[in-house]
């Protein structure tokens, strides 16, 4: 059943190979496929408990380290790579922006295409295990 | 019986690199960093890494000599796993559909092995499947996953590749030194038999989620240690068959005599390999592909229980992680439909 689900889930191409614009049918397969993968999680008693989310912000990044090499004037060193682990906030700000910016084009236009509701919902953590 | 195995010499540990002026520069571990998905000069954006670096140490491991390694003045043999958060992960592969709608699966395992952190692994697969997309799984199982990650895998859709290279690894009637448990490959075989298990399609003769994938080379049969590692060879060769894993063959290049297996081979029937980039004759000498019996045309059967990877990308039939954005929706609509690719 879970592989029928993931096969209509991906319907990428029509039968002449053309690229399917209109998506809306994949949604509702990738939801079904959700449903089921929770439900036999359940049925088997896994319960995933570490996962990290976008919704924990910048506590991600507390676990985070980022080094480079670099010449002091005298001698070289392991440093610190702070802009490294700055750019790792400004991820997860740029995929809440994308977020919001998607959700106005909902109030906007009233509803979103296929492949941005699909993003909507994954975004929001509606596409996780817990 | 206890035989006296060779030991195969493993990858160099550089801790340093030296500078322009010939100062030594110590190097950094890899950064730990979101895990992302992304691409490389011979892939789609379809790879990613859960744990960066590999403490095994196989000698001419291709990431641990690779551009990144070097020239970002990383420690290979120090593995760090990555932060996978799941929003960003889906968004990503996501992304990836939507520019390339004929990609249905991820790569993880191409800096570095999966396997020095299950649970890393799992996550990532775990979120790629409640988007539809298959992780495959590219590792040496340097540690075992529990019963738990089987089944998590097996419900996200993962797909396993056990690389074996002989002489690493032996076959389980070969002990190995002192070790308690004789030999670890015992244990690898017991986890991919159990996977297979948990996703191979009712009355499938093949398994659709359990691949070998075997570094292989033309031993030395008469040579006392060569016929070991030819014996290891053969023997998952019959295991793969018997299980109905297919065979994913590497043909091993090697450099020359400066690889600790260079003794063991059989000389007569190696040739130089093709340079990917002149097509010409390249630096390192290979037997080419071995094993699969009745041989194939590689630059255009896909189906046969063995392929290999022997040709340069561009023109290889099986587009693993490579995708000709001119032809890769076509490729991807006929591997679907069971069809054969023609030679162009």
């Amino acid at each position: 059943m879970r592989e029928e689900i993931r096969k209509n889930r991906f319907l990428g191409l029509d039968g002449d190979g053309a690229v399917i614009q209109d998506r809306s049918e994949e949604l509702n397969n990738l939801l079904a496929l959700n449903k089921h993968m929770s439900e036999v999680q359940i049925e088997f008693g896994i319960s995933p408990d570490d996962l990290n989310h976008l919704s924990e912000g910048n506590a991600l990044i507390e676990d985070m380290c980022a080094t480079k090499v670099s010449f002091d004037g005298k001698n070289w060193d392991v440093v610190v790579n702070e802009k490294k682990l700055e750019a790792q906030g400004k991820e997860i700000t740029k995929l809440e922006n994308k977020l919001k910016k998607l959700l106005k084009k909902e109030e906007l236009w009233g509803s979103l295409d296929a492949d941005d509701e699909i993003m909507v919902i994954a975004l929001q953590g509606g596409l996780s295990n817990s | 019986m206890t035989l006296r195995l060779p030991v195969i010499r493993n990858e160099p540990i550089r801790k340093e690199s030296i500078g322009k002026n010939g100062e030594i520069i110590p190097k950094a571990n890899f950064d730990v960093v979101f895990a992302r998905i992304g691409g490389n000069n011979k892939t789609s954006d379809n790879v990613t890494d859960t744990t960066r670096g590999c403490s095994g140490g196989c000698y001419g491991c291709y990431a641990a000599r690779s551009m990144g390694v070097f020239q970002g003045r990383r420690r290979f043999d120090q593995p760090e796993s990555q932060c996978v958060c799941h929003e960003m992960v889906q968004h990503d592969l996501l992304e990836m559909v939507r520019k390339e709608p004929f990609l249905d699966w991820v790569r993880n395992g191409v800096m570095g092995d999966p396997s020095l952190d299950w649970d890393n692994a799992v996550r990532l697969t775990e979120a790629a499947g409640r988007v539809g997309i298959r992780t495959v799984i590219i590792s040496k199982f340097w540690n075992i996953p529990t019963d738990e990650h089987l089944m998590r895998m097996a419900l996200a859709g993962a797909i396993l590749h056990f690389s074996l290279i002989p002489g690493y690894e032996w076959a389980p009637d070969l002990k190995v030194a002192r070790r308690p448990d004789g030999n670890r490959v015992r244990n690898i075989m017991s986890a991919l038999v159990a996977f297979d298990k948990m996703t191979r399609p009712s009355k499938a003769k093949e398994s659709d989620s359990v691949y070998m994938r075997i570094c292989s080379a033309d031993f030395n049969m008469d040579h006392e240690e060569g016929a070991l590692l030819g014996h290891t060879q053969t023997f998952f060769k019959k295991f793969a068959v018997k299980q109905g894993f297919r065979i994913l063959e590497t043909p091993w290049k090697f450099e020359g005599k400066s690889d600790p297996r260079w003794e063991y081979l059989n000389h007569e029937n190696m040739n130089r390999t093709k340079s990917y980039t002149t097509g010409g004759a390249g630096r390192k000498k290979t037997a080419g592909p071995l094993l699969a019996a009745d041989g194939f045309d590689k630059y255009s059967e896909w189906k046969p229980f063995v392929i290999a990877c022997d040709t340069t990308c561009d023109v290889c039939p099986n587009q693993c992680g490579t995708v000709d954005s001119e032809n890769g929706a076509k490729i991807r609509l006929m591997i679907q439909k069971g069809e054969t690719i023609g030679r162009n």
